[in-house]
């Protein structure tokens, strides 16, 4: 679903600065979806080692219909048990790698044998290490092009994962004015 | 003011018969469960507010060589942008308001790795309205480290979150006295505050394994020795303290196998039962019984995704899904077992319970209790402590509620016979959380369950089958307007059992309460009467009893009986029997000294007995054990009859009268057809 609302303003990576396209491309357009199809629910795969703001995360996390995060009180949850009721026009992030780690996911591809995207794996000595837009996701140095390779390389990296995000680092804080407005 | 990005140049177009996608060949695993690869201890960090967890962390990271790159440097740049020297702390609060007030908002987990090992560390906040947040940190540790500032000592926080490690099952504690530099590492200093926190843990029953002085901030004791400074420590350092428990083997016990059923798939002709292994171990070919209804089988297969050799056993804290040998009905909620070893099985749960809701949990009021995929309705019928988390004192007054994060002893009551152990057993079927509307506001662990002396003999015939009847307990108890019990009067010869069971028996028929009375002579007169007096045939009349008393409660009467009942083991049995049938039962018992039913003897019975004429008599030569947590006890030597008599109808009247909701839902006479 495209925020055509915003298009339509001209927002875009050419002319603004990708905290603010991140959110009216990506979390406007997740509300309008929302709105849309009124799901209750919605399965995200982030974890805790991705970010601080993430690390504060639940794996029932409720959103406000403003689609707004309320760190300030989130909900208890222990023992396995969640708060999984939500109020109209409200929906709940389900999240339930928050617990992995980017080794434990890599691990589990190469246990499982599941199928991943070539952007992964070096190419001319660069690869992706975390895939988002085009224009503002940069590539690591690195000349692994194999499983081994990126389970290797990850025990002993000292950069983060999402190094190469640039909304992530566009400001003090991006992140966390990003995830209290509906960002993922 | 937002200004676009340096456009990169636009990929080259890929060839059209290029696969963008690489898919691994399955190398496959032992695991019949996903999940992460590398064992990882949890540890909490908790403590008073500003005595340090957010720099201790940050310390750690720094000094184990965790830190991402830019990481330190980003904090440096936060620190100066406070006008402060480098803050540790920035490292994990990230979030804006705790950089300006400079404390941790909500519970943090972060990982790191040390010589081989893997931590991932649980930061929870130290406010005291930030306490929910603490307990979803705390609960999902399996060490923690409680930090103290040297020189304030023990604070409010301290004793509270030191009573919540102990209310949450959290006995791995490690207490590091931080701060150390601003008590000029004094070792005086460190041994008092040490014996303060050893007193104050050990009566909460944690015996912190290790009580180490340190100074985050000055990087002293956390993984590297300061022997400048305190070369009077010659204990570990906090790390080394960290890595020789994480070596630990069984952090998850084997305990007895608690299956929690998730849900029934059926693919084809197969039924595939799915939940997770809360403790103990499942192999094929296992008998197993599922709880409530004991309907019992064996395992078939474990099921798991593509394993080219199927697994035959799996071990605790898996998900797994297994067929069984017969079609039983299983269901969402229910917990397996092995035939013995079984989990209790009762409407009545004692247990220690915590709140968070800033509305208070009243006596009476409903509330969901959610232990494991069990989720049952249930109401406090008694608060018999509320603690104080401070002071750890019992308030003495009687309490109607319990208020926001106060800790309390409590009876609670469900609806239906809810599957359970004591924590101290079972630490994940002995533990809730309860929740109101759609909030969870507090949780509980279960301090006293009562096991069956024997599995109820209906399991060992596999060929009987039990006819549910379409009228539920509820609409009974709707219709006649109470609820039936089993009020169990124990006591000597002589003590005024029968005369206390007939007066009761016509007090309540006055009320409209249906009552009946089950006379222990009575019954060796019919049902009983192929029984003598030996040990033997003496508990096998008081099964019988328990059976008939059982019976008659469940078409809802209030049943009286009246028997000696010597022995506490017995009495259980019948005890455990009701509440597995999720009946009320009160034991009561007829407390009179054997002189006194002696010099009162209404039948001549003691002094045949003193004759030798009446063998096997209970006080003279068979013994009489009283009970030890009786629900009511009668002095009958010392009160009038009135008196007790009077006690007795209220407290049977508080048991089985009906509350407000209890009419309004029960569906009316009839009950759901």
């Amino acid at each position: 679903m495209v925020n055509e609302e915003a298009r339509k303003r001209g927002i875009g990576y050419e002319t603004h600065d990708p905290v603010t396209v991140t959110h009216e491309l990506k979390s406007a357009a997740l509300q309008q979806a929302l709105a849309k199809y009124k799901w209750d629910a919605l399965v995200t795969g982030i974890r805790r080692d991705e970010d601080s703001t993430r690390a504060k995360e639940r794996y029932f996390s409720p959103r406000t219909a403003e689609n707004e995060w309320e760190y300030r009180d989130q909900p208890p949850e222990f023992w396995g048990q969640f708060t999984t009721a939500v109020k109209p026009g409200e929906h709940v992030r389900v999240q339930p790698l928050l617990d992995w780690t980017e080794l434990d996911i890599w691990e589990y591809v190469r246990r499982e044998g599941i199928p991943i995207p070539k952007m992964y794996f070096a190419q001319n000595g660069r690869r992706y290490r975390s895939l988002g837009c085009w224009p503002i996701t940069k590539s690591i140095e690195s000349s692994v092009d194999t499983l081994e390779g990126i389970v290797e390389e990850l025990k002993t990296t000292k950069t983060s994962e999402r190094a190469g995000r640039a909304q992530d680092h566009h400001e003090r804080n991006a992140m966390q004015k990003l995830r209290a407005k509906g960002f993922m | 003011m937002s200004k676009g990005v340096v456009m990169p140049p636009a990929p080259k177009p890929v060839p059209a018969d290029y696969v963008p996608v690489f898919f691994p060949k399955r190398q496959g695993g032992a695991r019949a469960a996903g999940g992460p690869e590398e064992p990882r201890t949890s540890i909490v960090v908790v403590g008073h507010v500003d005595h340090g967890k957010s720099t201790l962390i940050g310390r750690l990271l720094a000094d184990t060589g965790s830190l991402p790159e830019g990481k330190l440097e980003a904090a440096e740049k936060a620190s100066r942008e406070e006008g402060m020297p480098l803050e540790y702390a920035f490292l994990l609060d990230a979030l804006l308001e705790e950089q300006a007030q400079n404390i941790t908002i909500d519970t943090t987990r972060i990982g790191f790795r040390h010589n081989g090992r893997s931590f991932e560390i649980i930061d929870a906040p130290g406010h005291r309205e930030f306490i929910k947040n603490m307990v979803t940190g705390a609960a999902a540790a399996e060490e923690a480290i409680l930090l103290i500032d040297a020189k304030e000592g023990l604070k409010e926080q301290t004793r509270r979150h030191g009573l919540l490690l102990s209310l949450l099952g959290v006995s791995r504690v490690i207490v590091a006295v931080n701060k150390m530099d601003l008590v000029d590492w004094k070792e005086d200093r460190f041994r008092t505050l040490e014996r303060e926190i050893r007193e104050y843990l050990g009566g909460l029953a944690i015996n912190p394994r290790e009580v180490i002085p340190i100074s985050a901030r000055e990087g002293a004791n956390v993984m590297r020795r300061d022997s400048k400074n305190l070369s009077w420590w010659k204990g570990p350092t906090l790390l080394e303290s960290l890595i020789a428990a994480s070596g630990r083997e069984g952090i998850q016990a084997e305990g007895p196998l608690r299956f929690s059923v998730q849900d029934v798939y059926r693919f084809d002709e197969r039924r595939v039962v799915a939940g997770k292994l809360e403790s103990g171990r499942i192999k094929v070919g296992d008998p197993i019984v599922f709880f409530p209804d004991r309907k019992s089988s064996r395992i078939k297969t474990i099921e798991s995704w593509g394993e080219e050799n199927p697994l035959t056993e799996v071990g605790p804290g898996q998900s797994v899904a297994v067929t069984l040998e017969e079609q039983i009905f299983v269901e969402r909620g229910h917990v397996g077992s092995l035939p013995d070893h079984s989990p209790v099985e009762s409407r009545e749960v004692r247990a220690r319970i915590f709140w968070l809701d800033p509305e208070p949990l009243r006596l009476q009021s409903p509330v969901q209790l959610r232990l494991g995929t069990q989720s049952v309705e249930a109401r406090i019928v008694a608060i018999d402590r509320v603690v104080d988390a401070e002071k750890l004192e019992a308030a003495n007054e009687a309490r109607e509620e319990v208020g926001r994060f106060e800790v309390a002893e409590v009876r609670l009551r469900c609806r239906r016979p809810l599957v359970y152990d004591s924590h101290e057993k079972v630490a994940p079927t002995g533990r809730f959380a309860l929740q109101r509307g759609p909030r969870i506001g507090g949780g509980g662990i279960i301090t006293e369950a009562d096991y069956p002396v024997s599995l109820a003999k209906a399991v060992t015939g596999e060929h009987l089958t039990w006819t549910e009847g379409r009228v539920s307990s509820e609409a009974r108890a709707s219709h006649f307007g109470h609820e039936g019990a089993v009020i169990w009067l124990t006591g000597l010869s002589g003590s005024g059992k029968s005369t206390i069971a007939v007066a009761l028996e016509s007090l309540l028929f006055r009320r409209g309460i249906g009552s009946m009375i089950l006379d222990g002579d009575n019954l060796r007169h019919g049902l009983c009467a192929d029984l003598g007096f030996s040990l033997e045939d003496r508990a096998e009349n008081i099964r019988r009893a328990g059976e008939v008393a059982k019976l008659m409660a469940e078409s809802g009467l209030v049943v009286i009986s009246s028997l000696i009942s010597p022995l506490q083991k017995e009495r259980e049995a019948v005890r455990s029997s009701c509440h597995a049938s999720g009946l009320n039962f009160s034991e009561v018992y007829i407390d009179a000294p054997i002189a006194a039913c002696e010099k009162r003897d209404p039948r001549g019975l003691y002094q045949k007995a003193r004759k030798g004429e009446i063998k096997g008599f209970t006080g003279i030569d068979s013994p009489y054990e009283p009970p030890q947590k009786a629900d009511l006890v009668l002095h009958t030597a010392t009160e009038k009859v009135e008196e007790s008599v009077g006690k007795l109808l209220e407290h049977v009247l508080g048991l089985v009268q009906l509350k407000e909701v209890d009419r309004t839902s029960a569906g009316g006479p009839g009950g759901q057809i």
